[in-house]
């Protein structure tokens, strides 16, 4: 009798693992997976797009229904656990219904992080998560409500570019100096930001919500700011990060931290649970991007096949902003103050480069404008390949490097 | 001006003729396949000849004191002024220096308004500093300063000798018939000497890289190992030569033995008597001697021992063997002709011969004639320094830059109460110094004779109409002489009138006993002028149809009708090297570039052979020097200095560097090479000795190297750093370097005119800068600035300055095309073929320098290139050998 797997979550991590499973040659396991979403398996990455209708929702399907049944796992969608008996190694569902596992992976994902303000319960108050949030903002769009974006980052970018796109009137909230502050530094960010104006997002730095106010009806009427000022708007989008869903697992007794604490082979402190993507966490690092993601799916089918691969670790992961039109690139430390800097600023066409170099290595990198280049930059971050011989040409990316300088 | 018209070309003395094709958008020069001296062909220089006819940069109206001015006014100063002098300080208080860019009929009545009628001789010519030395020779052993043969017996020679001359890259149409005559002929020999192992070794059987100077030496012991040996003509020597004992005699005295003469000179013994068998074993030997020979304090010496071992051994003007002087300038011969040195009277007659005096006087009705020699081009501004010359007229040539010791020379300028230049450009180093600028018809809007290095006289005709303000010298020269008084003399209403008078001079009581006559041509129309075909001087009614080769007949041009031997005495330069200065300079041309560059660098096809000025130097002085190529390096000599980018070149005898006369103020800081040459001239010729001067030679440190480029060519530089300029189609370069720190910012506010926004480029760790400035969206300005070399390929930059080619932003900070671009060097420049490409070709298969030039096309036009197309033949050959061993 082969062992019973249950995975808790069908996110972009479960499904990853999935097929790596279903790529290994090694021991097969009795498949359970639990959905808290209707959809199967589905590429969230694409749901800016799907906002901004640049494409369709079944173009975003990734592991339809048949292809699990075709492989003997059992898909429940729709529900939730609620509980893990750790002792009978036992997961109990919403409905009752419990799963007896050998093994046990986590893989709840995270939700949209929530300021602690007022008016979060009104009517016209979003997040941008899920397909369905999707729908409801195009909702929106359709009765020309102003729409603000609460949090100047990817997730908030790419909704406010959606919303746009789509013709709606909209307003990013950031309370950072720059956008994308986590990802770009301030020269990139201008260039970045005066794009979007021109595409006519309207865009506030240095501003905190304060709280969110309603009309007579129960529905939002505007933003109040921490500075006092006052915004009118007809909804919102919160999109102020990420937190893991790790209660499932605290409330088990499993170590969580931010999230479910697990080593490098993605192990918890139960033997037999696992958890990986954005709900877990290594060695203080979260994650909330799909790479990483995927690497530890890869790490977890070898650890639950039996093997024990090179442990995950934290590397440079390169972002990209999903936004028809922007190419924005940022990868490893772009502020390590003891790294020196190679800069690249085009004002005229747009274009900005900022490479960050230690060592004689790059470890940090910023593209804005032209990403054409960033394959090859993260390439020379992960493969720690010393920069000396072409630090002259190094911003010119790799024609100029490989030529002779 | 539709049809083609048929001219002769600007540049060198072998004279080529050129058809001009007007084209959709300018001027295409092709080789004249009916003129002798080409025969179709034409070099690289002479095919871009319609890229620098453009109309820009021209000196288009006159000046005075700063002033544009109408031609009355200009004149009547100029007439004024020089007049004044005359009578304040007397004749010899006025100078002319004029130039082998002049054609015969200006340089005619430039003399005669000096000698015959201001009544001094002070008119010298630039030609003192090319040629004055083989004329002393010629005149000296010969009679008269005639060249003997022509140029078909270097084709026609069993044994060619090349001395003192890179004639693949300074004289190449030359070099090509000489390379074509050899695959007819491949028994024929040819030996080079010379201290650099030039492009023009490429053909040669046997390189004989002596010490500099020493060429005397070496024909000094050529000339007692033949008359030792018994390999001379005694018949001819009797019947036709005085004065055979003292040469011989003086010779045998110092001659000991070949290894104590290639001691003296450097080389292997074995090597030169090699040499000294072939020649006494060649009747048909023709000897081809230059600068090398000519620019040397004991040049007269040398160029008359090349010229004694040919009449020693009856070998002049006979079809392949003859001495043969080439000439640098394309009239430098035609102001030979009517006197233009300061020692010279006219039409080959002389200035103390009281019959010569006499003629000239009676034949231009004056009785103000000059009657004893003027000063030499050196002693004329040593004149002009200390004050006795208080006026002088500079005609299209540029002495701040090519005389020795230049600085001195614009020194005496500054302080020269009249300084008239006539230019056809608008910014020379001299005209800069001018009081009174008067705008010279160019070459193509000029119409006159020219006379190559085998007396072949061709037409230069005009294409061009006359821009601005601008009138052919000939034009200037008669107007200021009206105004001077002289206007019955001077009555000429075209150039054909000049023309015809100097022929006329030239059979002028001759008879026979001058070399210089034609005249047959005294009586032709103002058509007959127009439609003049080349023709080679002596052209009289003894002998119609011009004459080919002179003194087979053992006829010379002396009182005795014979040769007369010179006892001679071979000396090494007059300054060797020292502790002090211990490496010797030889200044030359290159390639692609013309004296001073103010015609060939306006060709940004001439610029991309050799770009920009250098001091080349053996890779082992370079490396004892703790220098690498690319980096500065400062040059001393006794009077000047330079400052100069470092090659290296191994055909160079270590201690020995070579550097290009050719860059100047107008296209770098400190390349005037000429300043570092003291004033040691030859005594009988006065020519200076610009082939070997001791320097010292330093790395500059530099904290910065940058490059800049714009379409504006008066962007203003960062104070205090070496500058280079490279003009081209769409942009102007320039190479920086600095000493002191500089930074971004402040080169943003030196340059806030030139845009309006900027891209810029940091690495402030590596020190490493650039900028583009935009103006209206559109890129105005690149620099890029690092501690080491920064490249660019600034004619693509310059496309996409233009708009004529698309560019990232990210290529434009680059300079250069990414992916795939080849900045590889530019060999042929016809067909902008570089190093890669024929690379490529060669190691595919191509192991000819046909089979290149067919899948490359590489040297199919001008062919100027081959020698390096050969080079790099042999180079790929000997690493495929290396790799196979």
């Amino acid at each position: 009798m082969s062992e019973r797997l249950v995975i808790i979550g069908n996110g972009m991590a479960a499904t990853r693992l999935l097929s790596e499973l279903d790529a290994c040659e090694g021991k097969r396991f009795r498949i359970t997976v639990v959905g808290e979403e209707d959809q199967p398996g589905y590429n969230r990455v694409l749901l800016s797009r799907l906002l901004s209708k640049e494409i369709q929702a079944t173009e975003l399907v990734t592991h339809g229904h048949h292809w699990y049944t075709s492989r003997g796992i059992t898909l429940r969608t729709g529900t939730r656990a609620t509980s893990i008996d750790r002792d009978n190694r036992q997961v109990r569902l919403e409905n009752g219904e419990a799963l007896h596992y050998d093994r046990l992976v986590l893989a709840t994902g995270a939700r949209p992080f929530l300021p602690p303000v007022e008016g979060l319960s009104l009517a016209g108050v979003m997040t941008f998560r899920h397909m369905q949030d999707c729908t409801d903002i195009q909702s929106r769009i359709e009765h020309d409500a102003h729409i603000a974006v609460i949090g100047g980052g990817l997730l908030g970018l790419e909704a406010a570019h959606g919303i746009n796109r789509l013709g709606g009137r909209v307003t990013v909230i950031h309370n950072a100096d720059w956008l994308l502050n986590r990802q770009l530094d301030a020269p990139a960010a201008e260039l970045l930001q005066a794009s979007l104006e021109a595409r006519g997002i309207t865009v506030k730095l240095g501003v905190r919500l304060s709280r969110i106010t309603s009309d007579k009806d129960g529905a939002v009427s505007g933003i109040a700011l921490e500075d006092g000022a006052q915004i009118d708007c007809d909804a919102i989008v919160l999109a102020t990060g990420i937190q893991p869903n790790h209660e499932l697992a605290s409330q088990s007794g499993l170590t969580v931290k931010r999230g479910i604490c697990v080593d490098g082979w993605l192990r918890s402190c139960d033997p037999n649970i696992y958890a990986f993507g954005e709900c877990a966490e290594v060695d203080g690092h979260c994650i909330g991007l799909v790479e990483p993601a995927w690497q530890q799916a890869a790490v977890l089918a070898q650890v639950l096949q039996g093997h024990l691969p090179e442990p995950w670790q934290p590397m440079p992961v390169p972002t990209q902003l999903k936004v028809s039109g922007e190419e924005v690139f940022s990868a490893g430390n772009i502020t390590d103050a003891r790294a020196e800097s190679l800069t690249f600023h085009d004002p005229v066409a747009g274009q900005y480069r900022h490479l960050l170099v230690r060592n004689q290595l790059l470890v940090g990198a910023v593209l804005y404008g032209d990403t054409e280049d960033s394959g090859f930059y993260y390439d020379l971050m992960r493969r720690s390949v010393s920069i000396k011989p072409m630090r002259k040409q190094l911003l010119f990316g790799p024609a100029a490097c490989e030529a002779t300088p | 001006m539709n049809s083609p018209v048929s001219t002769t070309c600007a540049y060198c003395g072998v004279g080529c003729g050129v058809t001009m094709q007007r084209t959709a958008t300018g001027w295409q020069a092709y080789g004249e396949p009916d003129h002798p001296a080409n025969g179709g062909r034409l070099c690289v220089k002479g095919s871009a000849l319609g890229e620098t006819v453009a109309v820009k940069e021209r000196l288009l109206t006159p000046q005075v004191d700063g002033q544009d001015c109408s031609w009355d006014t200009a004149i009547t100063t100029v007439a004024e002024r020089f007049s004044q002098a005359v009578r304040d300080h007397g004749p010899e208080a006025v100078a002319f220096y004029v130039s082998g860019q002049l054609l015969t009929e200006d340089y005619y009545v430039a003399n005669k308004l000096m000698k015959g009628f201001i009544g001094g001789a002070n008119i010298d010519t630039n030609s003192r500093l090319c040629m004055s030395t083989a004329v002393a020779a010629h005149k000296a052993v010969l009679g008269s300063d005639t060249v003997a043969g022509c140029y078909e017996d270097l084709e026609l020679a069993d044994l060619l000798v090349i001395t003192g001359s890179n004639m693949a890259w300074t004289h190449p149409v030359v070099y090509q018939r000489i390379a074509a005559a050899r695959q007819q002929r491949p028994d024929m020999k040819v030996v080079v000497i010379d201290p650099r192992r030039t492009a023009t070794c490429e053909l040669a059987d046997v390189h004989l890289p002596i010490e500099p100077g020493s060429d005397g030496f070496l024909f000094d012991g050529l000339f007692a190992w033949l008359v030792n040996h018994r390999f001379i003509d005694t018949d001819f020597i009797q019947a036709h030569c005085d004065h055979f004992e003292e040469a011989r005699d003086a010779a045998l005295s110092r001659y000991t033995s070949v290894e104590a003469v290639a001691r003296q000179c450097g080389i292997d013994s074995t090597l030169l008597e090699n040499f000294f068998r072939l020649f006494a074993s060649n009747a048909r030997t023709t000897t081809v001697f230059s600068q090398g020979i000519n620019q040397s304090s004991s040049g007269v010496d040398k160029a008359t021992a090349i010229l004694q071992c040919h009449l020693a051994t009856g070998r002049i003007g006979k079809p392949g063997a003859t001495p043969f002087s080439i000439t640098g300038q394309p009239n430098a011969m035609g102001g030979r002709e009517v006197g233009g040195l300061a020692n010279q009277l006219a039409a080959h007659m002389e200035l103390d011969d009281a019959s010569h005096h006499a003629l000239v006087s009676q034949f231009w009705g004056t009785d103000k004639l000059a009657s004893s020699p003027g000063m030499k081009a050196t002693d004329l501004f040593e004149a002009v320094a200390d004050g006795r010359i208080k006026a002088i007229w500079i005609m299209a040539t540029n002495p701040v830059v090519s005389l020795p010791d230049a600085d001195r020379v614009r020194n005496a300028l500054k302080k020269c109460p009249t300084v008239v230049v006539s230019d056809c450009v608008a910014a020379t180093d001299t005209l800069a110094l001018a009081d009174i600028r008067l705008p010279a018809a160019a070459w193509g809007e000029k119409d006159g004779t020219v006379t190559n290095s085998e007396r072949c006289i061709s037409r230069q005709r005009a294409f061009l109409a006359l821009p601005g303000e601008a009138r052919p010298d000939w034009w200037i020269i008669t107007q200021v002489a009206a105004a001077m008084g002289f206007a019955d003399a001077f009555d000429y209403r075209s150039a054909a009138d000049v023309f015809r008078e100097h022929a006329a001079l030239s059979g002028y009581g001759n008879n026979g006993s001058r070399d210089f006559d034609i005249s047959a041509l005294a009586t032709i129309n103002d058509e007959q002028y127009d439609s003049m075909v080349p023709v080679q001087w002596p052209y009289s009614t003894s002998r119609a149809g011009g004459t080919v080769r002179l003194f087979a007949d053992g006829h010379f041009f002396t009182p005795s009708g014979k040769a007369r031997f010179q006892a001679t005495s071979p000396q090494m330069p007059a300054s060797p090297a020292s502790a002090a200065f211990p490496y010797v300079m030889i200044t030359g041309r290159v390639r692609d570039q013309w004296h001073t560059m103010t015609r060939t660098g306006r060709s940004s096809r001439l610029l991309e052979h050799l770009d920009e000025p250098f001091v080349a130097v053996h890779p082992e002085d370079l490396l004892a020097l703790g220098l690498r190529e690319g980096q500065l390096a400062r040059l001393i000599s006794t009077v000047g200095s330079a400052l100069l980018p470092v090659r290296a070149d191994s055909g160079l005898r270590r201690g020995t560097v070579f550097t290009p006369i050719h860059w100047n103020d107008q296209f770098a800081s400190s390349a005037r090479v000429d300043a570092l040459v003291p004033v040691i001239t030859d005594p009988s010729s006065g020519q200076p000795e610009y082939k070997q001067v001791p320097v010292s030679l330093e790395q500059a440190p530099m904290r910065w190297r940058a490059r800049l480029v714009s379409p504006d060519s008066d962007i203003p530089l960062p104070e205090n750093s070496w500058w280079c300029r490279i003009p081209g189609d769409h942009v102007t370069q320039w190479r920086l370097a600095g000493e002191t720190p500089l930074d971004a910012a402040q080169l943003r506010s030196l340059w806030q005119h030139y845009a309006d926004q900027w891209q810029v480029l940091t690495d402030d760790r590596n020190q490493h800068h650039r900028l583009v400035g935009y103006r209206d969206g559109v890129p105005a300005l690149w620099f890029a600035m690092a501690t080491d070399a920064v490249n660019v390929d600034a004619h693509w930059l310059g496309r996409v300055m233009s708009g004529k080619e698309p560019a990232s932003a990210v290529a434009l900070c680059h300079g250069r095309p990414l992916a795939g671009g080849d900045t590889s060097a530019l060999v042929c420049s016809c067909h902008r073929v570089r190093e890669n490409t024929l690379r490529k070709a060669i190691a595919a298969g191509a192991d000819s320098v046909e089979k290149a030039g067919q899948q490359t096309r590489a040297g199919t036009n001008c062919g100027s290139c081959i020698p390096e197309i050969r080079a790099l033949l042999k180079q790929q050959a000997l690493e495929g050998e290396d790799a196979s061993a």
